[in-house]
This record gives C-alpha cells, structure tokens and sequence, in this order.
C-alpha cells in the first residue's frame, strides 16, 4: 500500500495551556477539528531549551551531542568570524535527507536551522528566507543559498511580503488599540509588524508549494509564536503585577492574536493538502503563559528560554492516525522516527527516539537499521568542501542580534569567537548533565570555567561534583563561589546547592538547617519549599512532608512532582486511599512519570488490590525498564499472592510486526488496560452518563433520572427556555471535557450529561454506566436547526442537508468506541419510545443502573407535549 | 471586468489578514486589490482635474 502524504508543521514554543483557553472561547476552529479528528498530547523539550538544538533533535531524532547544532551561532575559525548556526554544522543525517535517498520528495520551509539550503530531491527554503532586516525601500535582496533549487529563487523572492507592506488593517487585529502607541518611544509596532510578515512569508511560500509541485513529506516551521510570546506574553491577561496599566492594554491580545492567525493559516494548509495526507503539528517546548511567567530573564546569552516550558504540543490527524485519543510520554525525539514509520521505512538504532504507536490506527511494524549515518548513496546534503561567504554570514549574525537571540558581538571578533565557543560547549554540558553523563559535563565545564570563571559554569560544577559523589570537592567549590560573591547576590542559589550536596551524602539534618534558615530569610518559594519536603521525606518526617508540599501547591496547582511527593508521604503513612488520590493527580497532570505509576502501584497493593497494584508495576517498567524496585514489587505480588500471570496480561498491548524488531526499541505504546487509572476507578467511583447526539433527548433522560432520585451533576448556568423547558441539566466542566477531567472527582455517584462527541474525554480512572439516547436522525438536524434559528445563528430557510451523514457517523462513531471500551457499560433508549411509553423506559433504566429509583416519578416526569420536531 | 477584479470575486474576503492566511493565493489577491485601488484612485484623480 502506497505511504500517504505528510505534512509536519511545527509552531516554536505552542502550548496547550493558551491553545485550550483559546479554543473554549471558539478562537482557534481549525486546531480544535484537528483534536477532535486526531491525537493530542505533550512533546516533552531536551535541555537546553534553545530552538536551534531542538529543532535539529527533531529532525534527526539525536541527541545534541550527536546531532551537532549547539547553539545559535558558531565561530568560523578560518574566515576569522562567527555565524549563525548553519545547516552545514548538522553532523548526523535528517529526516528530509533520508527521505531522499528513498525516493520521497521532501518540501522543507524555514526550519532552524537550515541555511544554506541542502540539494533534497524537492524544494528547500532555508530559515533566513522570510527575514527583512532593511526597510523595503533600501531593497530586499535574497540570500544566496536561501533557495533550493536556485531556479526556484525569483519566484521565492516575489511570494514575501515585508513588514513595511503592512497596513493598519493587518495589525489591529492583534492590536485594537494600536493607535494609543508612541512609535517614537515604543518600537515593539516594528516587531510584531516583523513577525507577522515572517509567518505570512513562510505561509506564502509554503502554500504555493504544496499546491503546485509534486511532493510526499512537506516540513513547515513558524517561529511567529515564539517570538510574539517573548515580546508580549508579560503583557498577556492576566496582567502581572508591575505592569502598567496602559501597556498592558495595548498588548494583551497580541499573543492571542498570534495564535489566532495560524490557526487561519492551518485552516488553508489542511484544505490544500486534502483529508488524505497525515497531519503532524508539533512545537518544541511550551512558553509560560500564567502566574509561573517569569518577571525577570537570567543574565547570561540565551537567557530568554528561561520562560519556555517543559512541554511543547503535538496533535497527528489524518487517516493513519486515531481518533480522539490522548498520547502521553511523546518526545520531540520521537518525530523523526514516527515520520520513517509513516513511509514504512526503518528508523535508526542510533536515534534516540521511538515511533509514536499509540498515536496510529492501526500501530505498524517498526523496521530498524544500525544508522543511516552509513548508507551509501544520493542523501540530498552539501559537499564536504561547500563554504558560506564572511559577507553572508556577518549579515546573518545581525538577524539573530536584533530578534534578541543572540548579544552584539561587537568589534572584537576574536572575543566573539572565545564567548560564542564557550556557549557551544556550555550547551553541550547541559546536553550530558540531562542524560546523566556527569563526568562529560563535567569536564567541558572545567574547560569553559578555566577561560572564563562565570557562576553559571561554577553551579553547574558543584552538581556535577556532587552527582559523581565527590561532596568535599563540591562543598569546597561551593565555599569558594560564595567568598567570590561580595554582593551576596547568588546567596540563594549557594545555599541551595549546599542542601542538596548534604543531602546527597546522606546529611539530611545540615540540609535541613541550611534550608529553614532560607525559608526563615526569604519565604514559601517553590525551590526551598521543594528541598525542604525533599529533606522531610528522608528524614521520614512524612507530616511535616504533606505540609510542605501542600503549600507548594497553593503556589502551583499543576505541580505534578509536589503531588507524587504527597503521595510518598501518604503511603509511608498507611494512609492509602489519600496516597492513592495525589499519585493519580500526579499521573494525570504528566503521565510518564514512573515514579508517581510506582508509589501508585505500592498504595494499591496497601489495599489489597494487588492485580491493579500489579500493572501499576508493570507500566512503571513499559516506561523504564531497569526500574528494579518495580520488577522486585511485580515478582513479590506473583510470589505471595498468587496473581494470575496469564490473566494479568489478557489486556496489555502486544505490539503488532515484527517482535524482535520491536524489542530492540522499547515502544512508548502503553495501552489503556494497562493503565492503572482504570482500575482504581472502578473500586472507587462510578458514574452515570447519558449521551447521544446533541438534541436526541439527553435533558429528558436526565429530568427522568432526576425525579426518579439520582444525584445530578449540574451547575444550572443555562436556564430552561424554548429548546429546553425543563432545563439542560449541563456542567460548564463538562463542556471543557476536552481541557481537562479532574473535576471528574465532584462527580463520582452521580449522572451527568455529556454529548457523544465528548465521551471518549471522560477520564478513565471510573467506570461508566452509559445511557445513549438514540432518535431519528432527521429529527435531530430539525431539532438543531431549530435550535440554531433561534439562537440566530442559522438561516430558518436553510437546511443543512449534509448534516443528516455527519452525525449518524459521529453517532456510530462514539457508540462503537463505548462499546469498546472495558469500564463502559452501554444502553440504548430510544427517545420515540420513551416519550410513547414511559413506564417501560423507566423499569429498563432503573434494571440497567442496578439503583434503587423512583420509578413512577421517573414515568410521570416524560412530558408527551415537549416531543416535537417528529418526523 | 479587469484581469484584477476577476482575480478578486474568485477568492473569498476575509480582509486584508484572512487574505494573508489563504497563502500565496491570498497573497496575490491582496496585491491585485491593492493596485487596483490605486490605480482607481489614480483614475478619479485624473477625472476630477478633468
């Protein structure tokens, strides 16, 4: 069968946490169809989180250390200067390179980075395309090597638009209030002007081509987010205090405004490429978007990633992929190695990324090769010998100075070059202390402290020391760091250190008193209050534990390590349904967090549940498995309480191809059985649910539950009217289904509404009694329409013929997938029948809910009148 | 009809930013437009001398 087409697009530093709250207020459409359709989930960043390593981490599925790219700029020793990072630096193979030796054609649009462009079978258009560093009057010229294949250049050159060609119709609607700004005092116009004209740029470019050339992989990369979000997100509601008043006005919808306009320009992407190309939408990290926004940057080069997030997006859509589905543990290693498993083709051993399963319809056979840093053949690369002009790379080093990437390098080139090497190599350092190769780190931040002594290098220094358990060397650098800092202005970050390096020797009383002199000195903040809890769960002091940890999260709510801490603390306390509460909430607010899965499953086994405990266990190790305290536990559990190993496994996911293959790349693939939420849900809570097509009678089943006794979860927000007489019966949470589940709790023992298209959101830690509503589909698009007429929002002549198909799919849709579902169990009532014959309805509702209803008052309350819209 | 206009009635308005967002197609309608204001504009200048 022939590979569908794909489209990557990746939008630098897009996060879920402003994308949900846009979509609740209907602002990104296109986006929101996508989710629906397809998958999401989090894309967890690398360390360091600078764009240019993690863009080349996703292109090549490695690594830093292997891929090459340490930053934005490098030093050209030969030609005495230093340049931005180019596509000749990349040492290892990417996905379009790949994609060319196999026969793919690949269009690349302006991913970091890629100047100059590589020869691909296809068209590539490097990250220094869009840019326009002169106003349009003194020319735009193209870079040489901006465009591949050079033929391409003119045309390339005539789809840009410049940011002087903006007028006021295209920035007030990001700025309503633009007129307010003193452009003589205020230059932040000029910027956002630079950075929609960037997008619309690359939008231009990338449309024509998708349109108008033959191709199987198309790559688009925006970084409009990413820089609209570090010029105006301290602007963005709600205003953080410090702002002024005036300023914020001006600003607050730019960041929004941004997002808004990709998702128009996704909306015409997605209709040039067709419903028959797979769809994959990424970014590279998130961006701190609430009360966590920082209100001052690091001194030191790259400083502005201090506002990025751990968690960037993902969301695939298209006919390889499933429907409606959450993935988690996705990492932006993982891309290229999904991309190679969409065409069939093998993925490296050598990556450091797995393929996506979970995300796939029908999860497919993954082929390995040892690399494709060895294949011989047409890769689509430069010569070994190709050079980039002094010129050109000088001009390129301005771009990155005024977006604020990179400092002014100034006169002093040779000073230049030192400080942009002493970056490479910090960089490197943060990329080994991340995959724990201390000693690595070490010495390249030995080296880089040697040439010049900076905090930052000597920090890193004592952590490295300490995690190699060498705590004396540590301490004593760490005395020498403090004699340095006459200011006292790291005194902080010193002390810190110094806890941990006790606690790291096992010292947990010197760590203690280091730590409540700083909680004494400077307050509740989150790192003390974190290493406090951390000293106080070694200590086994597991009370004062809990109480350092709850105020941890008065500060942040979606801190998922201060709930997995909380449970730690609950379990040593034999306090096992507590600790089973935060392990949860911790396992849904970051699901590939093992250790959260372990404490979990030891709560469990606390109670008795040792099946449930058991693949708590077992999902610990699908995630790591050489956690051998969880392979101890899942033995003791065999062992001592004769668990069926058999029947444990019925329900756990074997991947499908070839098994030895598979095994070589342990898939990140955890199905749903073995997720230990769904089965402490079923001991713990259960819930009722009436669903069915919007306007297929679900309010009556609900007034009939509710007069017969049932307990409604309802917040009364909409009031009855026409559509409605007798109410709704609706949740304002249950709309949000799709952002979250964790009200869900509120709701245990209780029926609650929610519409067939939201189903597959509820959570999947309770089980579900689920009346479906079924009606006639033509008197449901009548029933709607109506509906819509009277809101106004619909033409009372029209009617929506193409309805009718839509929602018997969207109906069969959500009932199969119920059915399919193990802490489901479904019932179909049809509404003719149950307005006709209420009595009957009401004895198969109260049987199927096994509760003890009224169920006279359950008949009396069908209303015969209110049936209209019949057929 | 002008070769402009036909380009114009052939490409949904969302102003001038929906038409950024259609892309190159968007692209090109914009500029049409642009130039067929002015070029209008230049008309009615001419005009009222005349």
């Amino acid at each position: 069968m022939k590979a569908k087409r794909v489209v990557l697009i990746g939008w630098d530093a897009a996060d879920w946490k402003v994308i949900d709250q846009l979509i609740e207020r209907g602002h990104m459409p296109t986006l929101e169809g996508m989710m629906k359709k397809g998958v999401r989930g989090n894309l967890s960043t690398l360390e360091p989180v600078l764009s240019p390593m993690l863009w080349t981490s996703i292109a090549t599925g490695k690594y830093a250390d292997k891929h090459g790219i340490h930053g934005f700029t490098e030093p050209d020793h030969e030609a005495g200067i230093v340049r931005p990072i180019s596509s000749t630096s990349r040492k290892s193979r990417a996905f379009w390179n790949i994609l060319t030796n196999q026969g793919k054609k690949t269009n690349v649009f302006s991913w970091w980075p890629s100047n100059p462009a590589e020869p691909i079978d296809g068209i590539m258009v490097s990250n220094l395309y869009q840019r326009a560093n002169k106003p349009l009057k003194k020319g735009w010229p193209m870079n040489v090597g901006t465009v591949h294949p050079s033929e391409l250049t003119d045309h390339f050159k005539s789809v840009r638009i410049h940011p002087d060609e903006l007028t006021e119709e295209h920035i007030l609607p990001f700025l309503p209030e633009a007129a307010k700004i003193d452009q003589e005092k205020d230059k932040r116009l000029g910027a956002l002007s630079k950075i929609i004209a960037d997008a619309a740029t690359v939008h231009s470019a990338s449309t024509w081509a998708l349109e108008h050339t033959e191709w199987d992989l198309t790559a688009i990369y925006h970084d409009a987010i990413d820089h609209a979000c570090h010029a105006f997100m301290k602007l963005r509601a709600p205003k953080l205090p410090g702002v002024p008043e005036d300023l914020f006005e001006i600003y607050k919808d730019a960041v929004d405004g941004m997002y808004r306009f990709h998702d128009m320009m996704l909306e015409r992407t997605l209709k040039l490429v067709g419903p028959d190309t797979n769809v994959i939408l990424i970014s590279d990290h998130g961006f701190q978007s609430d009360h966590m926004r920082p209100l001052s940057l690091p001194k030191e080069p790259a400083g502005p990633a201090a506002e990025h997030r751990k968690h960037g997006i993902i969301c695939c859509f298209g006919p390889d992929f499933n429907e409606g589905q959450t993935i988690y543990g996705s990492s932006i290693l993982d891309i290229t190695p999904t991309l190679l498993t969409l065409f069939g083709l093998p993925i490296g051993e050598d990556m450091d990324g797995t393929p996506l399963l979970q995300a796939f319809k029908t999860p497919p056979t993954v082929k390995t090769i040892s690399s494709w840093e060895h294949v011989d053949g047409h890769f689509g690369e430069h010569s070994k010998d190709f050079k980039v002009s002094k010129e050109e790379a000088q001009q390129a080093v301005k771009q990155l100075v005024e977006l604020g990437y990179v400092d002014d390098l100034g006169e002093d080139m040779a000073k230049a070059m030192l400080n942009t090497d002493i970056e490479l190599k910090y960089n490197l350092s943060k990329v080994y202390l991340s995959t724990s190769r201390s000693q690595q780190a070490l010495e390249l931040l030995e080296e880089v402290n040697k040439l010049k002594e900076e905090f930052r290098f000597q920090i890193r220094i004592v952590d490295c020391l300490k995690r190699l358990n060498r705590f004396d060397e540590s301490l004593e650098m760490l005395a020498t760091i403090e004699r340095q800092d006459s200011e006292n202005k790291k005194t902080r970050s010193i002390s810190l250190a110094r806890a941990d390096v006790f606690k790291a020797k096992g010292d947990y009383n010197e760590a203690l008193k280091v730590l409540i002199n700083m909680q004494n000195e400077i307050g509740n903040v989150p790192s003390i209050l974190k290493s406090l809890g951390d000293c106080y769960l070694s200590l086994e002091r597991w009370k004062d534990a809990v109480k350092v940890y709850s105020i941890c999260l008065t500060i942040d709510a979606h801190d998922a390590s201060a709930y997995k801490a909380i449970a730690s603390a609950y379990l040593n306390l034999k306090e096992f349904e507590k600790a089973i509460e935060a392990a949860l909430t911790a396992t849904e607010l970051f699901y590939q967090f093992p250790s959260a899965h372990y404490i979990l499953g030891q709560a469990l086994a606390g109670l008795g549940e040792f099946e449930m405990a058991a693949r708590s266990f077992e999902v610990v190790l699908k995630m790591r498995p050489a956690y051998s305290a969880a392979s101890i536990a899942l033995e003791n559990l065999y062992q001592n309480n004769e668990i069926n190993r058999d029947k444990l496994f019925d329900n756990v996911h074997v991947e499908k191809g070839d098994a030895k293959q598979v095994q070589s790349k342990p898939s990140k693939s955890l199905d749903k059985s073995s997720d230990a939420k769904s089965f402490k849900g079923r001991k713990l809570g259960q819930m009722v649910v009436v669903s069915g097509l919007p306007r297929s009678g679900t309010s009556l089943m609900m007034q009939m539950l509710a007069a017969g006794g049932m307990e409604i979860y309802q917040d009364n927000q909409r009031k009855p009217d026409e559509n409605n007489p007798k109410g709704f019966f609706e949740h304002d949470n249950i709309k949000a289904l799709m952002k979250g589940n964790q009200w869900q709790r509120e709701a245990k023992g209780k029926a609650l509404k929610v519409v067939s298209p939201l189903v597959r959101f509820l959570s999947p830690a309770y089980s579900y009694k689920v009346i479906v509503m079924k009606r006639d589909i033509i008197e449901i698009v009548n029933s709607q329409h109506k509906m819509l007429v009277r809101a106004r929002k619909s033409d009372a002549d029209s009617y929506p013929i193409r309805m009718e198909e839509t929602l018997k799919k969207q109906y069969n849709g959500a009932i199969n997938w119920m059915k399919n579902q193990p802490n489901f169990e479904v019932m179909e009532i049809d509404f003719t029948e149950a307005v006709n014959n209420p009595k009957k309805t009401s004895e198969q509702v109260a049987d199927f809910l096994k509760q003890d209803l009224d169920r006279g008052k359950m008949a009396a309350s069908s209303d015969k009148s209110l049936y209209r819209n019949r057929n | 009809m002008t070769e402009e206009e036909k380009q114009l009635k052939n490409i949904p308005l969302k102003g001038s930013l929906g038409l950024l967002a259609l892309g190159y197609v968007g692209l090109q309608a914009w500029r049409a437009k642009k130039q067929f204001e002015f070029k209008k504009d230049k008309n009615k200048g001419k005009s009222d001398e005349g």
